[in-house]
């Protein structure tokens, strides 16, 4: 390979990825207006983050067998340990606050404010749902044998909104950002829920 | 006063267009000793919940099934969540879920899966479960109107779809399924007040008549809320002992003795449900039918025997 060839293939990639971004902003558009996360510049900024994680997915994912309806859970499984080795590789150095960044304060309040709002009956039963669990590594597999607790769908609403391949959930006291089809941890944001009920 | 009038006109121009199946359709509900009609091109199926442990409950009341396919015939079973416990390897796909329901497979029955908070969001990929690739979809059997919602995860982008699909439906009857009960008695749970409020208003302004959940690992058949006959049918692998509060006044019917399923016969003008316990024993039966339309006569349903 040329080293012309090399900066085309480099530069292609380039383009790709950028309008990967452009259609994963596209797609985290907000549906209607369900969702009353305010348009705030940390938000904003946060949202451009989550658009280019989710350009960098897609672009792994086209490295990768499509996932596609089958009989064989062998497939299944192994197309997500193979996107979650990928997505790995290409973030190695990714670090907690990463994606959550400018946005991790408003973040964390809104949940603790929810959280507030909320009669002790209804801490009790979401905590009960959450064993207690370490942050996890950004990067980590999100550990398959736990469930994967239920997000409080009123919370859900106030949070800035995901595009599919990414999803909130509460791991533990701490909120996470997680990789929904390659069951990997993208971003953590520790200790976001109070100790006491 | 001619704006009103604009807006009666336009009220009865859209009353007269199509719309007239949407908005609350209240049901009422009639205990009964009988069994299901078995009428011809009804359509019938099973409700499970809780079921993917591959431990003996879950394969006592596998057989429970496999006897009520060759009695009635089903040809579709509702999976309520928590459909694979635990880990969720291939051979988890094989004992948890699989092997239990051979019978049932082999006869051609097709199962429709929901996510529980158990299950990874990947299983929709999962063939056998007919999710469409989907982690919510909807189907159509006859004259009913399947939605299968992913209760975990009830972001902006699920609601509008739903609100879509149910706005879309001429279907006579529209069932939801998914894991999170939105009425239940479950002293462990109970009722998910926050999904509750995202999804009652939709099923109401949608007539949505019948809606199944799981979670909770006992069988209650809660008094219809608003015109909706809410189920938990969560105890089809796991049992929660002892779990229903007593006295709650949610609580039409209930079993927190023993594991179950459900069997359901939908007609153009019922719903005919029968709970059937581990021991294969009929716990719960009655019909559904629009709120009018029920016989004058409404038997008091006593409480299931253990």
């Amino acid at each position: 390979m040329s080293k012309n060839e090399l900066r085309l293939g480099v530069g292609v990639r380039v383009r790709a990825i950028a309008i990967g971004v452009a259609l994963a902003l596209a797609s985290a558009a907000p549906a209607a207006d369900r969702n009353t996360a305010p348009d705030t510049p940390a938000f904003e900024s946060f949202r451009e983050r989550v658009a280019a994680y989710v350009a960098l997915h897609r672009d792994v994912a086209g490295d990768v067998p499509p996932l596609r309806e089958t009989d064989t859970p062998a497939q299944i499984h192994a197309r997500e340990e193979r996107l979650g080795e990928a997505i790995r590789a290409r973030r190695a150095s990714a670090r907690p606050g990463d994606l959550f960044g400018d946005a991790s304060a408003a973040i964390a309040a809104i949940v603790r404010d929810d959280w507030s709002r909320r009669a002790p009956a209804d801490r009790e039963a979401l905590l009960a749902e959450l064993p207690a669990l370490a942050p996890p590594e950004v990067n980590a597999t999100v550990p398959p044998s736990q469930p994967l607790a239920t997000f409080p769908p009123q919370l859900l609403l106030r949070l800035p909104e995901l595009p599919e391949e990414l999803e909130y959930r509460f791991h533990g006291r701490h909120l996470i950002l997680r990789d929904a089809k390659a069951n990997v941890v993208a971003d953590v944001l520790p200790g976001v829920l109070e100790k006491t009920p | 006063m001619r704006s009103a009038r604009v807006a009666l006109a336009l009220s009865l121009l859209l009353l007269g267009s199509g719309c007239q199946n949407q908005g609350p359709r209240p049901v009422d509900v009639t205990p009964v000793e009988a069994a299901l009609p078995l009428a011809e091109d009804s359509t019938r199926f099973a409700v499970i919940g809780d079921s993917g442990t591959g431990g003996i409950a879950q394969r006592d009341v596998a057989a429970r099934l496999a006897e009520a396919h060759a009695r009635i015939g089903f040809d579709l079973v509702l999976m309520l969540g928590d459909n694979l416990y635990g880990r969720e390897r291939p051979q988890d796909y094989a004992s948890k879920f699989e092997a239990p329901y051979r019978a049932l497979l082999d006869a051609g029955v097709e199962f429709r899966a929901s996510l529980g908070n158990h299950d990874d969001p990947n299983q929709r990929f999962y063939e056998l479960f007919h999710m469409d690739g989907e982690r919510y979809y909807t189907f159509t059997r006859g004259d009913v109107a399947f939605f299968a919602l992913d209760s975990n995860y009830m972001d902006a982008r699920q609601l509008e779809w739903l609100e879509g699909a149910l706005r879309g439906s001429r279907a006579k009857w529209k069932i939801a399924f998914f894991h999170h009960p939105l009425y239940s008695s479950g002293a462990k749970h109970g009722s998910e007040l926050d999904l509750r409020a995202q999804l009652e208003p939709l099923f109401l302004e949608h007539g949505v008549q019948v809606v199944f959940a799981g979670h909770e690992h006992f069988y209650e058949r809660i008094h219809p809320q608003h015109g909706i006959q809410h189920f938990v049918a969560g105890a089809s692998a796991k049992l929660r002992r002892g779990n229903i509060r007593d006295g709650s006044p949610l609580t039409a019917h209930g079993l927190d003795t023993d594991h179950s399923f459900m069997l359901v016969e939908a007609t153009p003008d019922a719903i005919y449900f029968e709970a059937i316990s581990r021991k294969g024993v009929r716990v719960d039966a009655g019909v559904v039918r629009p709120a009018g339309a029920a016989p004058e006569r409404v038997q008091a349903g006593a409480r299931a025997a253990p």
